[in-house]
């Protein structure tokens, strides 16, 4: 897509996943993406890195919220909010979309 | 042909079955008569030219005025047509169009363009990486000609099979002269081949005595330059380095993009980076040297 | 599987350590990640996945997620060389000439001189100009343009009338000006924009650069209505 993505809501039974269309590359702190079709490129940093990659087309993102609370000690609200900001952004930028 | 010739003249030849072939032909209506790929395209540029890549066919095809190109990475095959009594067309089709297809064919056999000058010592190199006017040109000769080898001013090719290190591949393309590189080099003013007005004046690096000519080299250091008073060198991350290298990657094919990627990112991890304000590029060499003794291609 | 997708991510080779303790255990009831998928996730298991996927993760570590645009990447390493200038287009406009933006050596002054004789001159538009003149007849040359040695402390008026010689870059520039004006005026061959750079480019490319400049947009300043 060469469009950023319209705004949608995200819901617990949503299951976010990754975009074919973006190329990634592991540095020290950041988690580098590129999209092919925008060519935007973006720094992943935080627990987004690992947010990212779980968003695999398959988990919901309750359960990705209730694995990212559970494994970093954090307040699942807290987790849920920041989560849902991010997948926001991400799906605004075209870099996931839902696959539920 | 001869713009080719001319370009090409200090690459190494080979025998043998070429790996790609390009065929450059006259032709008075070169986009009406390269039709363009069935399946979906992606609009890669559409300022100056118009660049499309058709990913169901992995064919690249480019259009400007009087000229028209296809590049079909999957047969290796490259077709230019152009309007021969259109200089500006027959200029792009032994240059700029010829270098993108020449690009996506050889990122297709890995080995990526990073848009980097490049200079070598005892088989170790610094690349100058960066936007254009950053200078990386006048650095390179001014290494060159205190007696570094030469891969190139502008493009270097990139091979990162791991688990094996990186390495450089040469790509000594014609010089093109900058007001700067000329003020510091007067003397290749006299070698340069003036074209059109609106050419930029260049020369062969085959055509420079003082400049020694390497084809390959490990990368020890990247150097990103700026201007600056006084010649100073400052450590960067790798992460930095990397987020530098990313624009050159090609939104052509995803898995070539991600291998693209992958390349800088080894190269990125492989050798220390750092800023380099300069203002005089004939410090650059003593300034630049000790970053290559001890260890080289490894952090 | 969560852990899996984790590790199916890029390694980084320093970085495939997990934090040196464990992480804290929550508080109160003992909590399991719930089965979205139907298998259960355990701690370890993301752990490991994590630490395959390079990611370092430690009790304290929970950082709020963000994402940074860095910038957007262009056409870089193939087409570093920028391209030169568009051609004319397909139904190329020609302009006035030197001699009507300028002295007219047989008529005298030339018919568009009034036009751009002061800044803002009204009868350019007056007279069917776009805008208004880019320039007045006083403006200096340089460094409206890049400069050229023999075109510094030149005004446009003296540039567009030769500046009384035969010099390659007196002759381009006197062409220069006549163009920009016609582009200005109206609809030209080249935009103001690709006329600036083709003469920084002729600068840098010397002499006969020069000339072939004078002679590409002599071929375009041929004559206009009122001519």
């Amino acid at each position: 897509m060469n469009e950023a993505t319209p705004p949608r809501a995200w819901m617990e039974s949503s299951v976010p996943r990754r975009s074919t269309a973006v190329v990634e590359q592991r540095a020290n702190d950041s988690l580098v993406l590129v999209h092919i079709d925008t060519g935007r490129y973006y720094a992943l940093e935080g627990t987004g890195d690992v947010i990212w990659h779980l968003c695999d087309g398959q988990s919901t993102l309750g359960h990705i919220v209730a694995a990212v609370s559970a494994q970093f000690g954090a307040d699942p609200r807290t987790v849920r909010a920041d989560a849902l900001e991010l997948l926001t952004e991400l799906s605004r930028e075209g870099l996931i979309d839902d696959a539920s | 042909m001869e713009g080719v010739a001319s370009r090409f003249s200090a690459f190494e030849t080979a025998e043998g079955t070429p790996d790609a072939i390009v065929e450059i032909l006259a032709d008075s209506e070169p986009a009406a008569s390269l039709a363009r790929p069935a399946g979906r395209s992606r609009r890669l540029f559409e300022e100056e030219h118009e660049l499309d890549y058709y990913p169901d066919s992995g064919t690249l095809r480019l259009v400007d005025i009087g000229i028209a190109a296809l590049c079909d990475t999957p047969s290796a095959s490259v077709r230019i047509l152009v309007k021969d009594d259109d200089a500006r067309a027959v200029h792009l089709a032994s240059h700029l169009f010829f270098s993108l297809c020449l690009a996506e064919l050889l990122r297709s056999r890995g080995r990526y363009p990073v848009h980097a000058a490049c200079v070598s010592l005892d088989g170790r190199a610094v690349l100058f990486a960066g936007p254009s006017g950053a200078g990386k040109s006048t650095l390179s000769l001014a290494c060159a000609r205190s007696g570094w080898s030469f891969l190139g001013d502008d493009v270097v090719l990139v091979i990162a099979d791991e688990p094996r290190e990186p390495i450089v591949r040469a790509f000594p393309d014609e010089i093109d002269l900058t007001q700067e590189s000329l003020r510091f080099f007067p003397d290749l003013g006299s070698l340069s081949l003036a074209g059109p007005a609106w050419e930029k004046r260049h020369v062969p690096p085959n055509h420079i005595a003082w400049l020694r000519l390497a084809s390959e080299a490990r990368p020890a250091a990247l150097v990103f330059p700026e201007r600056g008073p006084v010649a100073r060198l400052s450590p960067l991350s790798s992460d930095a380095a990397l987020i530098e290298l990313v624009p050159n990657v090609v939104r052509t094919d995803t898995r070539v993009a991600q291998r693209h990627l992958d390349t800088l990112g080894a190269l990125a991890r492989a050798v220390p980076a750092f800023r380099l304000e300069i203002d005089d590029p004939f410090a650059a060499p003593g300034l630049l040297a000790p970053l290559l003794e001890g260890r080289a291609g490894a952090r | 599987m969560l852990w899996e997708t984790v590790r199916g991510a890029r390694n980084t080779p320093e970085e495939t350590q997990v934090g040196e303790h464990e992480p804290n255990e929550p508080t109160g009831a003992e909590e399991k990640a719930p089965t979205g998928t139907g298998s259960e996730l355990s701690r370890r298991d993301f752990m490991r996945g994590a630490a395959a996927a390079g990611v370092v993760i430690g009790a304290d570590d929970y950082v709020k997620p963000t994402l940074k645009m860095l910038g957007v990447s262009r056409l870089a390493a193939a087409a570093s060389t920028p391209p030169p200038p568009p051609p004319p287009q397909e139904s190329p406009k020609k302009g006035c000439t030197p001699g009507f933006w300028g002295n007219n050596s047989s008529d005298g002054q030339g018919g568009g001189v009034p036009w751009w004789d002061t800044s803002s001159d009204p009868e350019w538009a007056a007279n069917g100009g776009s805008g208004t003149n880019p320039f007045s007849q006083s403006t200096l040359f340089t460094p409206f343009f890049t400069s050229h040695p023999l075109l510094v402390g030149v005004t446009m008026w003296v540039a567009v009338n030769g500046g009384g010689g035969s010099h390659p870059a007196e002759k381009a520039a006197r062409q220069l000006v006549a163009a920009y004006l016609n582009a200005s005026f109206g609809a030209y061959t080249f935009t103001r924009a690709q006329l600036s750079s083709m003469w920084t480019q002729a600068v840098s490319g010397g002499n006969s650069a020069l000339n072939a400049l004078s002679t590409l947009l002599d071929a375009t300043n041929t004559g206009c209505d009122g001519q």
